[in-house]
C-alpha cells in the first residue's frame, strides 16, 4: 500500500506562512496534482513530500508509515525536477542506475532494470549517452527513467514539462500519462498549466495562497468549481458582479440571466462567471438557453479559435472564443447578434471573494 | 566586423606587451641556456654545451632541489584543497549572513605585504619563537621544534599565503553546482556523504582544477617566502634561480633551470588535469 496522507501541513518562514494547513488524501495508485498560481505553496508541499524541506507542523504517511522526519534518501520517493537535475559528469546508464545502485542492485540484474526503465521512456540504446548530448524534451526523459527505475512508493513531478517547449510539451504529456497508467504509481503532480492538470490527473487541488481551494476531479473543477478562486482561475471566464433578484442574477447593465443553480438568496452581491468557450454566437436568437442580444466590439483571430469581445447592454462586455471553422468565426466588428447562453454554464459564486 | 578581427583587437593591447616583454626575452635566454659559463671569465662565446641540462638530472645537489620544489608544489597544494574545501563550502552552503564576512576574511591576507606575513611566520616559528615558547612552557616538548629553515617551515608559510587563491576557486566552483542535483541524488537514497562523493566532489573538479593548478604554479615560482623561511642553505629551485643570476653571474645555469621548471610544471599540470577530468567524467 503507498497512499499518501498530509495531514495539517504546514510551512512557515519566519512570520510568513506558505502553506497554511493542508490536509490531502491520495490513494494508491492515483494521479493528483497541485496546481495554483506561483507562490500559493505547491512546490513546497511536494517537497515536504520528497523530504527536502522539513514542515512546521504535520505529518506526512506514506502506506501507513509516518515519514516526516525522515531524510530524503529514507523515504522511497522518485522526483522529477524543472531543471531535469540530472547528473552531468555520469552517462544516461549511470544515471539510470544510479537509485539502483542505492538500493544494492549489480551485475545483470542492474543492466536489466536500467534497460527496461530507459525502454519505459523510449530511449533504448541512449545508456553511453552524457546528458548533455540529448534534447531537452530526452533529458526530462532520462529524468523520468531515473526516478522510475528504483520503483518509488510515490512519484512527485515538480512542473516537469515547463522547460520544453510547447509542441514537445503536447507529447510528454501524453507520454507521462501512459507510463503512469501503466505503471500504477502513485503521483503527486506540482503545475501551474491548468490544461495539464486537467488532463493528466484522476483529481486535481487547486490551491492559492497555501490553501486548499477545491480538491475534486477535473469535470467537477471545471464545471463546479467551488470558490470564486478556481472558477477565475481555471479555463477562460468572463467574471462580471451581478446582484440576486428574485431567482435570478441582475447584471450591472440591467441584464438579467436565470442560472440553474443558484443558491445564493435574493439582494445579494454574487460574481457571475461565464466562460468563453462555453458560449455560442448566432444571427438569429438560439432556442437553447438564452439568448442575450449584443454587438461585436472586437474580433481576434488566434488560429484554432477566434475571440469576440462582445458589448451585452450598455455596461457589459463579455469574451466569446468560437472554433474558427465553425459558422461564427466572420464576424466582424459592429454586427449585431445574439450570445446564447445555456443556464448550467452560468456559474454564480458569492461575491467580495479573491 | 568580423568576429575574428573583434578578438585580435581586443587582444593586441596585452599581446603586444606579453610579446615585448616577456616573449622576446624569454626566448632570447633560450640561447644562453646552452651556453658555456666559465668560472671567473663569464660566458665562453661561440661555445654550446648541452652540460646546464645534464647537470640538473645528473649533480645531487640540483637533483634535490628540484625534487624538493616538486614536492612542496604538490604537498602545499594538497594542504590548500583539504583546507580550503570546507571553507569554500561553509561560504556557498552556509548562512547568507555570513558570507561576506567570511569572505573577506579569506582576501583579507590578501591585503598585507608579502614580506610582512613572512616575517610574522618567522616570529612565530623560530627555535625561540610563539610556537615553541609556547610549547615548552606548557611543558609539552622539551628541546625547540625545528619548524623553519626546512619543508615543515615553508609548507606552513605558502599554505598560508596561497590558501585564498584556491578558497576563491572553489567557492566559485561550489556555487556553480545545481542544488537540485544534489536533491536528486537524495531523493534517490544518498546519504549527504554520498550526495558529496558521488555528486558535489566531482561536479566541483573544474575549480579543483583551476585552483590547484594557480597554487602550484605560484608556489613552485615563489621566491620571498622560500628565502625568509627556508634562509640562504634550504633552497628550491626559485631560490636558486635567483642566485644562479644574481649571485654567481651563471646566466647559462639560471635559464637552463628556469626553463626545467617550466617544463615539468606544463608537464605535471596537464598529467593532473587529465587524471582529474577523467575521474570527473569530463573527459
Amino acid at each position: 500500500m503507498s497512499n499518501v496522507s498530509l495531514r495539517h501541513l504546514v510551512k512557515r518562514y519566519g512570520k510568513v506562512s506558505v502553506v497554511r494547513d493542508v490536509s490531502l488524501e491520495i490513494a494508491e495508485g492515483e494521479f493528483v496534482s497541485l496546481l495554483g498560481p506561483s507562490g500559493c505553496g505547491k512546490t513546497t508541499i511536494l517537497r515536504m513530500v520528497a523530504g527536502l524541506i522539513e514542515p512546521s507542523d504535520g505529518t506526512i504517511t506514506v502506506g501507513g508509515r509516518d515519514i516526516t522526519r525522515l531524510p530524503p534518501n529514507k523515504r522511497n520517493v522518485g522526483l522529477v525536477f524543472q531543471s531535469y537535475a540530472l547528473f552531468p559528469h555520469m552517462t544516461v546508464f549511470e544515471n539510470v542506475a544510479f537509485g539502483l545502485r542505492r538500493k544494492g542492485e549489480n551485475g545483470p540484474a542492474l543492466q536489466a532494470r536500467v534497460e527496461e526503465a530507459l525502454a519505459l521512456v523510449r530511449l533504448a540504446g541512449y545508456g553511453e549517452r552524457y546528458p548533455r548530448q540529448l534534447s531537452g524534451g530526452q533529458q526530462q526523459r532520462v529524468a523520468m527513467a531515473r526516478a522510475i527505475a528504483p520503483r518509488p512508493s510515490v512519484l512527485l513531478f515538480d512542473e516537469p514539462l515547463s522547460n520544453l517547449d510547447a509542441k514537445l510539451r503536447d507529447e510528454m504529456q501524453i507520454e507521462l500519462k501512459r507510463l503512469q497508467r501503466d505503471l500504477k504509481i502513485t503521483t503527486l503532480f506540482v503545475t501551474h498549466d491548468q490544461a495539464e492538470a486537467l488532463s493528466l490527473s484522476d483529481r486535481v487541488c487547486v490551491m492559492n495562497d497555501g490553501i486548499i481551494q477545491q480538491f475534486a476531479s477535473p469535470e467537477e473543477i471545471y464545471h463546479r468549481p467551488a470558490t470564486a478562486f478556481v472558477a477565475g482561475f481555471i479555463g477562460k471566464p468572463n467574471r462580471l458582479s451581478a446582484t440576486v433578484r428574485g431567482g435570478a442574477v441582475e447584471l450591472a447593465g440591467g441584464l438579467v440571466l436565470h442560472p440553474t443553480n443558484l443558491a445564493a438568496k435574493d439582494g445579494e452581491a454574487v460574481e457571475v462567471f461565464i466562460r468563453q468557450e462555453a458560449v455560442t454566437l448566432s444571427r438569429t436568437a438560439g432556442t437553447e438557453g438564452e439568448a442575450v442580444p449584443g454587438t461585436i466590439a472586437l474580433r481576434s483571430f488566434s488560429g484554432a479559435q477566434v475571440q469576440y469581445v462582445v458589448r451585452l447592454g450598455a455596461s457589459s462586455e463579455i469574451v466569446v472564443e468560437v472554433p474558427s471553422s465553425g459558422e461564427a468565426s466572420n464576424l466582424s466588428q459592429g454586427d449585431a447578434l445574439f450570445v446564447n447562453i445555456r443556464p448550467q454554464d452560468i456559474i454564480t459564486l458569492p461575491g467580495g471573494q479573491a | 566586423m568580423s568576429s575574428l578581427r573583434t578578438g585580435a583587437l581586443l587582444l593586441s593591447p596585452l599581446l603586444f606587451v606579453l610579446v615585448a616583454a616577456f616573449v622576446v626575452p624569454l626566448l632570447l635566454l633560450v640561447p644562453t641556456s646552452f651556453q658555456e659559463y666559465r668560472p671567473g671569465h663569464g660566458i665562453v662565446p661561440d661555445a654550446w654545451t648541452m652540460v646546464n641540462y645534464v647537470r640538473i638530472f645528473t649533480d645531487d645537489f640540483y637533483l634535490e632541489v628540484v625534487l624538493r620544489t616538486i614536492g612542496l608544489g604538490v604537498a602545499v597544494t594538497l594542504s590548500c584543497l583539504l583546507l580550503g574545501y570546507p571553507v569554500a563550502y561553509l561560504i556557498v552552503r552556509g548562512n547568507p549572513r555570513w558570507r561576506l564576512p567570511l569572505t573577506l576574511l579569506v582576501i583579507f591576507p590578501l591585503m598585507l605585504n608579502l614580506v610582512v606575513r613572512s616575517f610574522g611566520w618567522i616570529v612565530l616559528l623560530t627555535n625561540r619563537g610563539v610556537v615553541n615558547n609556547l610549547l615548552i612552557d606548557l611543558g609539552l616538548i622539551g628541546q625547540p621544534l625545528k619548524l623553519m629553515f626546512n619543508t615543515t617551515g615553508l609548507l606552513i608559510g605558502l599554505t598560508h599565503i596561497y590558501l585564498p587563491f584556491m578558497v576563491l576557486m572553489l567557492v566559485a566552483a561550489l556555487q556553480n553546482v545545481p542544488r537540485d542535483v544534489e536533491a536528486a541524488a537524495a531523493t534517490l537514497g544518498s546519504s549527504r556523504l554520498h550526495v558529496f562523493r558521488a555528486v558535489t566532489l566531482p561536479l566541483t573538479a573544474p575549480g579543483i582544477i583551476a585552483g590547484s593548478i594557480l597554487v602550484f604554479v605560484l608556489t613552485i615560482s615563489a621566491l620571498v617566502t622560500p628565502r625568509m623561511l627556508g634562509g640562504p642553505t634550504y633552497q628550491v629551485m626559485a631560490t636558486l634561480i635567483y642566485d644562479e643570476y644574481m649571485q654567481l653571474l651563471d646566466w647559462p645555469s639560471g635559464s637552463a633551470l628556469s626553463f626545467a621548471l617550466a617544463i615539468s610544471t606544463i608537464l605535471i599540470i596537464w598529467i593532473s588535469s587529465r587524471m582529474t577530468k577523467r575521474w570527473a567524467g569530463l573527459a
